[in-house]
C-alpha cells in the first residue's frame, strides 16, 4: 500500500476515534441550548436574594429518566434568551410547552389541572373566588411535585418497578427507534400507577398536614399523616408496600383527577359522610366490608377531645402496665434483697413456746 | 430432657409430659408472635436496611403471625379441654384456684422480704405468685385472640371497634413480654439459685431439696399420702404418670 494511502487510512481513523469520544451520547434530553454546558458541572450554586444556596447543576442521566426528559430547557424556562443569562424566573407550570398532546394535537399545557385545583378544598379561594385566609398557605404544582421519574412496570416481575426486556423485544418489531421505544414504555407504564409509592405520597401531603403551624391556622384538628402512620396502612407503607391505600385513595373520588381533592362537608367528596363508608368497601381493598367499617373516625389519635373512647383505653392500658410492672419490680427487689441478708431480722417476734 | 438425680435424691415432677408440651407449644408461639408483632413497631432507619426485601418480608411476617396465633389458640382451647376432661389437668385446675389463703401468704412473704418474719411462708404446690401469673397469663390470651381476630377480619367491624382492638392487641402485648421478661424469666430463671437456667421447663421434675425449700406444704401433702407420692414422685411404683387426656379418667381422693 503506498506510503500517502496509509497516512490517509491512519488519520480516518483518528477522526474516527475522536468522533465517538467526543460524541454526545445518546439521550432523550433536548438540550438544543446547550444548557448543559454549564450545568453539567456538579456543585454549580448560587447564594440567592434571601440567602439561600440554590443548587444549580442538572445531572443529566437523572433528568433523561423523569417525566420531563423530552421537553426543552427553554420549554420551563421561556425568560432565558442568551448565555450567560440573568437569574431565571420561577417555573409556571401553567405555560404551553413545545410537546404536542396526541390526542387534540395541540401544544401542551398543564392549565386544566389548575382548573381542577381551582375546584378543590387546595384552592386559596372560597367558592365566591375570595381569597381564604392565610392564601400563602395553599399548595401550588411545585409543592407537592418535583421533575418525577418514570417508574416503569416490568408485567413480567409481579409489576415491580424495571422495564420487561420481553416487552421491549416485541415493541421493536414494529418500532425502530430504541430512544423512541424506552420513552413510550416508560411512560405508559409508568402513568399505570402512581409516580409515587404510598409513603411518598404521605411524606409530600405531610408537609403541610403535619405542620403545627399550619394546622392552627386553618382550624384541622388531626395531625393526619402521622394517624395514617401509625395504622396498619401506614405500617405497611413504610415498609415499600405499593398495594396500600395512601392519601389519594380515599380523599378522591375513583376514576376522577388527585387535583380535585374535596373538603369532607362537600356532599361531592369521597369522605363526605354521605360517601365515605363506600371507601372501604372498594373492589380493590375490602369488597365485603360495611360501610360502618370507614364512619368512625379513621384519622383517631391520642386526644382526649378528638376521640376520647381511644384515649380513656389507652391511658388505661397504660395504667395497667405500671400498675402491674412496678410492684412486681419491687418484689423482685425485695428478693433479691433479702437473698442477700437471709438472716436480717428487723423485728424479733415472740416464739409460741415464750 | 431427663433429669439426673442425685445419688439416694428422689425426684418431683412439677410438670407432667403434656404440661411441658403445651408450655413449649406456648414458648415458642409467644417468641414468634412478639418477634413479627413487633417488627410493626420498628424505626423507619432500620426498615430502610432492609433494602428491596421490605415487602415481601412485611408480607411473610404477617403470615407467620398468623400461624403462630392460631397454634397458640389451638393450644389455649386444648389446654381448657386438659383442665376439665383429664385427672391431671382437673388437679391442676384445683390447685391453681386462688384461695384466701393466697392472700395471707402474700403478706406473710412481704413481711419476710421486709425482715418482720424469720421464715419465708410454706407454699402449696402453686404460690402466689404463680397463679398470679396463671391468671395474667389467661386473660391475656383471651384479650390477644379476641382482639386479634377482630383484626384478621377487619372487614367485618366498625372502624370504632378495629381501633380499639389495636389498642388493646398493641399495649397487652407490650405488657405481656414485659412480665414475662422481668417477672417469669426472673421468678423461674435468674433468681440467684435458679441462674442461668432452670432446667425443670424440659425435665418437668426438680430434687426433693429444692421441693422441699419451695413447696413445703406441697411436700409435706404429697409425703403423707402414698396415692400422691404415686402421681408426684419420680420412681414410685407403678413407673407410670399422667400425661393428659389420654389417660383415663380418674378422680383421685386426698388432693387438697
Amino acid at each position: 500500500m503506498p506510503k500517502a494511502a496509509c497516512r490517509f487510512l491512519v488519520t480516518l481513523w483518528g477522526f474516527i476515534c475522536l468522533f465517538l469520544i467526543c460524541a454526545p451520547s445518546v439521550s432523550f434530553c433536548a438540550d438544543i441550548g446547550n444548557c448543559l454546558l454549564c450545568h453539567k458541572y456538579p456543585g454549580l450554586s448560587r447564594v440567592d436574594e434571601n440567602g439561600k444556596l440554590r443548587l444549580l447543576y442538572i445531572n443529566e442521566a437523572i433528568f433523561n429518566t423523569s417525566m420531563h426528559a423530552k421537553v426543552k430547557c427553554e420549554g420551563c424556562h421561556p425568560d432565558i434568551q442568551k448565555i450567560p443569562h440573568d437569574p431565571a424566573k420561577k417555573v409556571d407550570c401553567l405555560i404551553q410547552c413545545h410537546i404536542v398532546e396526541p390526542s387534540s394535537e395541540q401544544k401542551f399545557s398543564h392549565k386544566d389541572v389548575a382548573e381542577f385545583l381551582k375546584k378543590s378544598v387546595h384552592s386559596p379561594l372560597d367558592a365566591d373566588g375570595k381569597p381564604k385566609p392565610f392564601p400563602e398557605d395553599f399548595p401550588d404544582c411545585k409543592k407537592c411535585h418535583d421533575n418525577p421519574l418514570y417508574r416503569p412496570m416490568s408485567f413480567n416481575k409481579m409489576m415491580l418497578p424495571g422495564i420487561s426486556v420481553t416487552a421491549l423485544g416485541r415493541c421493536r418489531v414494529c418500532h425502530k427507534k430504541d430512544d423512541f421505544i424506552y420513552q413510550f414504555y416508560n411512560h405508559v407504564t409508568t402513568r399505570l400507577r402512581r409516580s409515587r409509592n404510598p409513603k411518598n405520597i404521605a411524606e409530600s401531603c405531610a408537609r403541610c398536614h403535619d405542620n403545627p403551624i399550619l394546622m392552627k391556622r386553618h382550624n384541622l384538628s388531626t395531625k393526619a399523616v402521622y394517624s395514617y402512620g401509625e395504622s396498619f396502612h401506614g405500617k405497611a407503607a413504610t415498609f415499600l408496600d405499593e398495594r396500600i391505600p395512601d392519601c389519594l385513595d380515599c380523599h378522591v373520588n375513583p376514576g376522577e383527577s388527585v387535583h380535585q381533592m374535596l373538603g369532607y362537608k362537600n356532599p361531592q367528596s369521597a369522605v363526605s359522610a354521605q360517601n365515605k363508608g363506600r371507601i372501604c368497601a372498594n373492589a380493590e381493598c375490602h369488597p365485603s366490608a360495611t360501610p360502618k367499617m370507614a364512619e368512625y373516625k379513621v384519622h383517631a389519635e391520642f386526644n382526649l377531645n378528638q376521640s376520647p373512647v381511644r384515649y380513656y383505653f389507652t391511658v388505661f392500658f397504660i395504667a395497667l402496665t405500671g400498675g402491674t410492672l412496678l410492684p412486681l419490680m419491687g418484689i423482685i427487689f425485695l428478693d433479691c434483697l433479702r437473698r442477700l441478708f437471709p438472716n436480717t431480722v428487723l423485728i424479733q417476734r415472740k416464739k409460741k413456746h415464750e | 430432657m431427663k433429669h439426673q438425680p442425685l445419688e439416694g435424691q428422689r425426684l418431683f415432677i412439677r410438670l407432667n409430659r403434656s404440661e411441658k408440651n403445651q408450655h413449649l407449644i406456648f414458648v415458642v408461639c409467644f417468641i414468634i408472635l412478639a418477634v413479627t408483632g413487633f417488627m410493626v413497631k420498628l424505626p423507619e432507619e432500620i426498615i430502610a436496611l432492609l433494602g428491596e426485601h421490605q415487602q415481601k418480608l412485611f408480607y411473610y411476617r404477617s403470615i407467620v403471625h398468623r400461624v403462630a396465633g392460631t397454634i397458640m389458640a389451638l393450644a389455649s382451647v386444648y389446654h381448657v379441654g386438659y383442665l376439665f376432661l383429664s385427672s391431671a389437668g382437673r388437679r391442676w385446675f384445683i390447685d391453681m384456684m386462688p384461695r384466701p389463703k393466697d392472700l395471707k401468704e402474700m403478706f406473710h412473704n412481704l413481711m419476710y422480704y421486709l425482715g418482720t418474719r424469720e421464715t419465708p411462708p410454706e407454699f402449696d404446690r402453686f404460690s402466689y405468685k404463680q397463679k398470679l401469673e396463671y391468671g395474667a397469663l389467661i386473660a391475656g390470651t383471651v384479650l390477644m385472640t379476641g382482639s386479634g381476630i377482630i383484626l384478621w377480619t377487619e372487614s367485618s367491624w366498625d372502624k370504632f371497634i378495629l381501633d380499639i382492638a389495636a389498642i388493646v392487641h398493641a399495649m397487652e402485648a407490650v405488657l405481656a413480654c414485659m412480665a414475662i421478661m422481668i417477672w417469669h424469666l426472673y421468678e423461674v430463671h435468674l433468681r440467684p439459685h435458679k441462674f442461668p437456667i432452670d432446667n425443670m421447663w424440659l425435665t418437668g421434675v426438680i430434687p426433693e431439696e429444692e421441693m422441699k425449700e419451695e413447696f413445703p406444704l406441697h411436700y409435706k401433702k404429697i409425703m403423707e399420702n402414698p396415692e400422691l407420692q404415686r402421681i408426684y414422685i419420680v420412681g414410685e411404683p407403678p413407673d407410670r404418670h399422667e400425661t393428659g387426656p389420654r389417660i383415663p379418667l380418674v378422680d383421685l381422693p386426698g388432693i387438697n
